[in-house]
C-alpha cells in the first residue's frame, strides 16, 4: 500500500468508527420498540416512533422551539458579530493576533463553567440583582434566572466566537481593491459596504450561522440550566427520553428527525451551490 | 495651450522611513495620453493612487480641471480608474458591473441600461450584459473594465497596468482598441506601466519614474532618442552604451573618445568640451560596413535570430559589447568569431551628459 492509500484508509477508517457506526446504531435503534429490560429495547422494523413524533404535538412544539431558539441565537450572534468580526479585519495588523486571541480566549475556560458563572451573575441573589439593588433601582430584584434572556445571554455568550471565526476569516480575505473600486464608481462608505462588502461576506456569515445554528438546535446543557421551563428544547426532549423515560428509540427518532431537519436545507444548499458552480 | 485637465504641483508621500513621491510636478493637457513608465518601487503606482484619491499626499496639490481635489475622497471626483487586474464586482454581472457608477450617480433603471448598452457596445461586448465576470475572458473582462471606468464620463481616466494580465497576442489588439475608443471620446488619460515597448506604444508623452521622481519627461522620440541619464536609458531599453570623453566640438559637430582605446565618434549632439559622456548607439542604427566617419571594429561574439533580423553581439577591439541589428535583406549574418566593423552616421550617435 502506498502512504497515500494508508492516509486515505486511515481517514476512512475513522469515519467509519466515530461516524458511520454510531449514526448506523442510531438509526437502528430509532427503528426499535422500547421494552422493559437491559437495554431497554427489543430490535424491529416499526415507524412507530416516527408517527408518534409527527403525532405528538408535544414532539412538534419542541422542534419549533428549538429551531426559535437557535434562530433568535444565531441572529443575536450575527448582530453582535458582524461587527466584531468587521472591526477585526480592519484593526490595524500589529493588533490583529491580540484581538484574535481575544476573542478565542471563552475557549480556554470549561463550557460548563462559563454557563455557570451566568447563574451566579443571574440569580436573584446575583452580582447584577445586587448591583442593581445597591442603585436603588425600583423593583429590584429581577427574576433574571431562568428566562428567555438568560438562555439568549448563555447561546450567544458561548457560539458568538464560532460565528466570528469564520466570518473574520471570509472578510479579512476580501480584495481591497473591490472597494476603492466601488469608491472610485462614486460610492460613499455606507453604499461601499452595502453593495460591496456585505454581500461578499455572505458566504462567511452563512458558514457562521450554520456553525452556531446547528448546535444550539441540539443544545442541552445552556437551556437546562439557564432556560426556563418553558425552554423545553430539543436537546432537553431527547435527554428525557433517554435518561428519564428510558426509551431509547423514541430519543433516537428524535435524533433522527433533527439530523434529517438540520442536514436537508444544507444538502439543498450545497446542491444548488455545485450546480451554480457547474453552471 | 488650453488649461491643462490635470495639475498635480509639489507631490510628496511617504510610507513610513519609504518615500514613494519626492515631490513631483505634472500636468496633464486635454486628450492626452500621459504614461508613467517605471519599476516597481519607483512610485509611479503611489503616483496614480494620489490622482485617483486612494491615497492623501503628504505634501503637494492636485487640481482637476482647476479644482482643488487634494482633499477630496475617490467618490467625489471626476476620476476613474481602471485597476490593476481590473476588480471587477464578482457577484454582479456585466450590465451591473458597467451600472454601477452610473446607479451611484443617480440615473434611473432605464437610463442606466440604455447608457450601459452603449457601453458595452463600444467596447464590443454587445450582448455580454447577463455574464458574470467568471464566465468572461481576460480579454473580454479588461474591456467590461474599460466601459466601467468610462461610463461616468470622466474628466480623466486613470489605468494602471491595463494590459499586463493579458497574452502577448491579445495584448497589442487590446492596446489598440483602447486607443480607438480613447481618440473618439477624447478623454485624458494617465497610464502606469512597467513595459516600456507598451509606454511607447500609446503615449503621447510619458516619464520614467524612478524614486518617487520623475526621471524625465517628454514624447517617446525625446526619451528614446535624448535619453538624459543612464538609467533613463537602459530603462527605456537603449542599449549599447559606452563611456567616452567630449574631444572636439564646433559646426554642429562633436568628437568624442571612447574610453580604452583611440578610438573616437562624431556626434550630431551638442555636449560641452572635456565632458564625461556615455555613449548611446542604437542597435537598429548600426551596421556592419565600411561606410561613413565612424568605424568600430571588432569580432563577432554571437548571433541570435529576431524574426527577419539578427543581433549580432560584437565585442569590440577597445571595450565592451554592441550589439547591431542586422537585417537579413542586407546580407548574410556574420558567423561567430569573424572579424567585423560596425558603422554609424554621425546623427545615430547619442550623448549622454549626466
Amino acid at each position: 500500500m502506498t502512504p497515500r492509500r494508508l492516509l486515505l484508509a486511515l481517514c476512512w477508517a475513522w469515519l467509519a468508527l466515530v461516524v458511520a457506526l454510531p449514526l448506523g446504531i442510531v438509526l437502528v435503534l430509532a427503528f426499535a420498540r422500547a421494552a422493559p429490560g437491559l437495554p431497554p429495547f427489543e430490535l424491529a422494523f416499526s415507524g412507530g416512533n416516527f408517527s408518534l413524533l409527527v403525532a405528538d404535538g408535544f414532539y412538534l412544539r419542541a422542534f419549533v422551539r428549538s429551531l426559535g431558539i437557535a434562530a433568535l441565537a444565531t441572529m443575536l450572534c450575527l448582530l453582535l458579530g458582524y461587527p466584531l468580526a468587521y472591526g477585526l479585519s480592519r484593526a490595524p495588523a500589529a493588533w490583529r493576533g491580540a484581538l484574535l486571541t481575544a476573542v478565542m480566549l471563552p475557549f480556554w475556560t470549561g463550557f460548563l463553567l462559563r454557563v455557570s458563572a451566568w447563574i451566579g451573575l443571574l440569580r436573584e441573589d446575583g452580582w447584577i440583582n445586587a448591583a442593581l439593588g445597591a442603585l436603588g433601582v425600583p423593583g429590584a430584584p429581577f427574576p433574571l434566572l431562568y428566562s428567555e434572556l438568560a438562555l439568549q445571554l448563555g447561546l450567544v455568550h458561548v457560539y458568538l466566537p464560532f460565528l466570528v471565526l469564520p466570518l473574520y476569516a471570509r472578510l479579512s480575505a476580501r480584495e481591497v481593491a473591490l472597494e476603492e473600486a466601488a469608491s472610485d464608481l462614486g460610492a460613499g462608505k455606507w453604499t461601499v459596504f452595502r453593495r460591496v462588502t456585505l454581500p461578499l461576506s455572505l458566504p462567511g456569515v452563512a458558514a457562521g450561522s450554520a456553525l452556531v445554528f446547528i448546535p444550539v438546535c441540539g443544545e442541552y446543557v445552556v437551556p437546562e440550566l439557564l432556560g426556563g421551563p418553558g425552554a423545553e428544547t430539543l436537546g432537553r426532549v431527547l435527554w428525557a427520553e433517554f435518561f428519564a423515560n428510558r426509551d431509547w428509540p423514541m430519543a433516537a427518532a428524535l435524533a433522527v428527525a433533527m439530523l434529517f431537519v438540520l442536514l436537508l436545507p444544507l444538502a439543498l444548499w450545497r446542491w444548488r451551490a455545485g450546480r451554480e458552480m457547474a453552471g | 495651450m488650453a488649461a491643462p485637465v490635470l495639475s498635480v504641483a509639489g507631490l510628496e508621500k511617504r510610507f513610513g522611513a519609504v518615500t514613494a513621491l519626492a515631490g513631483v510636478t505634472l500636468d496633464i493637457a486635454a486628450g492626452e495620453v500621459f504614461v508613467l513608465l517605471g519599476d516597481s518601487g519607483s512610485g509611479k503606482t503611489t503616483l496614480l493612487r494620489c490622482i485617483g484619491g486612494f491615497e492623501r499626499p503628504d505634501a503637494g496639490t492636485i487640481h482637476l480641471e482647476g479644482q482643488d481635489v487634494t482633499a477630496l475622497p475617490p467618490h467625489r471626483r471626476a476620476v476613474n480608474t481602471m485597476f490593476q487586474g481590473y476588480a471587477l464586482f464578482p457577484h454582479m454581472d456585466v450590465a451591473a458591473n458597467v451600472g454601477f457608477g452610473l446607479r451611484q450617480a443617480g440615473l434611473g433603471k432605464a437610463e442606466t441600461a440604455a447608457r450601459v448598452a452603449e457601453l458595452l457596445a463600444m467596447v464590443r461586448l454587445g450582448g455580454h450584459g447577463a455574464r458574470y465576470p467568471h464566465q468572461l475572458s481576460g480579454g473580454q473582462r479588461q474591456r467590461v473594465a474599460l466601459a466601467r471606468a468610462l461610463a461616468r464620463r470622466p474628466r480623466l481616466l486613470l489605468l494602471d497596468e491595463p494590459f499586463s494580465a493579458l497574452d502577448r497576442g491579445l495584448r497589442e489588439e487590446t492596446r489598440a482598441e483602447f486607443l480607438r475608443i480613447q481618440r473618439a471620446l477624447g478623454i485624458a488619460c494617465v497610464m502606469v506601466t512597467h513595459d516600456q515597448e507598451e509606454a511607447f506604444a500609446v503615449a503621447h508623452r510619458m516619464a520614467v519614474m524612478r524614486a518617487g521622481a520623475l526621471a524625465q519627461l517628454g514624447t517617446p522620440e525625446e526619451l528614446y532618442e535624448r535619453p538624459a541619464s543612464r538609467a533613463v536609458a537602459e530603462f527605456l531599453g537603449v542599449r549599447n552604451l559606452l563611456a567616452g570623453v567630449v574631444r572636439e566640438r564646433g559646426r554642429g559637430q562633436t568628437r568624442v573618445r571612447l574610453a580604452g582605446g583611440g578610438v573616437s565618434l562624431l556626434s550630431t549632439a551638442a555636449a560641452p568640451l572635456g565632458a564625461e559622456v556615455l555613449v548611446a548607439l542604437r542597435p537598429e542604427l548600426l551596421r556592419l560596413d565600411d561606410a561613413g566617419p565612424n568605424l568600430l571594429a571588432g569580432t563577432v561574439e554571437s548571433v541570435s535570430y529576431r524574426g527577419g533580423a539578427v543581433d549580432v553581439a560584437v565585442r569590440l577591439e577597445t571595450a565592451g559589447v554592441l550589439c547591431v541589428r542586422h537585417p537579413l535583406r542586407a546580407g548574410a549574418a556574420p558567423v561567430p568569431g569573424a572579424a567585423v566593423r560596425v558603422s554609424c552616421a554621425p546623427d545615430a550617435v547619442i550623448l549622454i551628459t549626466e
